[in-house]
């Protein structure tokens, strides 16, 4: 038996899902009291969430909503209402990972969280699309650019650090967007 | 009360040929079907609804502008989930857009120490026998102290016994945050609780 005592996250899986608990910390949980003990804490207080009463309107909801449908009162959804449900409805499935972001002008923007794998395979493509003609070519390319005027390598270069800085300044605020709608 | 499932949101055969035979039904101008619809879906988005909005009156508004919303969408519906996760997660949205006027603090948790271990030793040894009911009560009490969106989570997972996924597809959330979200929402209940019957002995 390992002497580190379990973390909370494991003793939790062991309580609440056991069939996802990996073998080894079953096998410490069956040999370790306190542990044992603690997992037992988290297994009532499942029982006890699983128990709670469900909450329930006060109220006939499906009379009150088929009543509006009939009288019509729930009709005409504004325009910035379909521009916000947009994403809300059309976008099921918005994948795990979208965040719909509403500006204060109504307009809608989907940010999608990259999938994992591309997170690390598409920097590492770009990386290499990128490096492997600069390798090739680097002769061509070091001669091409002696022959540029300085003004305009400049120019080229400033164009290039522009670009980079307002697509990472975009990202940017996407991410802030993100991080406020979870906040 | 769904049952809790392994499967991808999208990949259940049964499901599915419910939910198309319902939405057809609706489509087609029966609006009866409509309402088997929102008996079906009606205890999820009072888990979200109950959980985001704290204002009674608010969340009678809510509850039906979110059905009205089903209702006119519901063409666009494209089957790529099943249709109680649809409608959760046009259910959620629509009471994060009422609450971002009121820019709730979704996440706050609050302030809890880090001693889970002696407090829960403690508790064992002065008392291990709680009641059941006791428990329960004072759970529901503590459930209403969390943050909103550690309360709809709770909620999701523990009484609708949604999956990870479904939770996320509702929430936008990617799955190892609901998962991590969850495990903080329950250490910090457990704390809490635990604390409670510290202090209660003492």
């Amino acid at each position: 038996m390992s002497e580190k005592h379990l973390n909370e996250d494991m003793l939790q899986q062991f309580a609440l899902e056991p069939a996802s608990c990996p073998p080894n910390v079953i096998a410490h949980l069956m040999e370790c009291p306190e542990c044992f003990l603690e997992a037992t804490g988290y297994h009532q207080l499942g029982q006890a969430l699983k128990e709670q009463p469900a909450p329930e309107f006060g109220f006939d909801l499906a009379a009150a909503v088929m009543g509006q449908l009939e009288t019509g009162q729930g009709a005409a959804a504004p325009m910035e209402e379909v521009a916000e449900l947009r994403p809300e409805v059309g976008g099921m499935g918005a994948p795990t990972g979208a965040a719909v972001l509403e500006t204060p002008k109504g307009v809608v923007v989907t940010v999608r969280e990259p999938r994992r794998i591309s997170r690390v395979i598409v920097p590492v493509v770009i990386a290499i699309v990128a490096a492997l003609p600069a390798w090739l070519f680097r002769r061509t390319a070091y001669f091409v650019f002696a022959d540029v005027s300085e003004a305009i390598a400049w120019i080229i270069l400033a164009a290039a650090g522009i670009a980079v800085v307002f697509t990472v300044y975009k990202y940017y605020r996407r991410y802030q967007q993100v991080l406020h709608l979870i906040n | 009360m769904t049952t809790r499932s392994n499967l991808p949101v999208n990949h259940q055969p049964g499901q599915q040929s419910t939910d198309r035979q319902l939405v057809e039904l609706v489509l087609g101008s029966d609006r009866q079907a409509f309402s088997r619809i929102i008996l079906a879906t009606e205890g999820l988005v009072a888990q979200i609804v109950f959980r985001l909005i704290p204002n009674e009156e608010d969340r009678k508004d809510v509850a039906q502008d979110i059905y009205l919303k089903v209702f006119h969408y519901l063409k666009g519906f494209k089957f790529q989930s099943k249709l109680s996760t649809w409608v959760g997660r046009i259910a959620y949205n629509t009471c994060l857009n009422r609450l971002d006027k009121k820019q709730p603090d979704l996440c706050i948790a609050p302030a809890h120490d880090d001693e889970g271990r002696e407090v829960f030793r403690a508790a064992e040894e002065t008392d291990r026998l709680v009641l059941q009911k006791e428990l329960r009560g004072l759970i529901a009490r503590e459930i209403a102290r969390l943050p909103p969106l550690y309360q709809t989570l709770i909620g999701l997972y523990h009484q609708q016994e949604l999956s990870y996924q479904e939770i996320g597809a509702i929430t936008g959330l990617p799955e190892g945050t609901v998962k991590s979200y969850l495990f903080r929402a329950r250490r910090i209940l457990k704390e809490t609780t635990l604390s409670h019957y510290k202090k209660e002995k003492l």
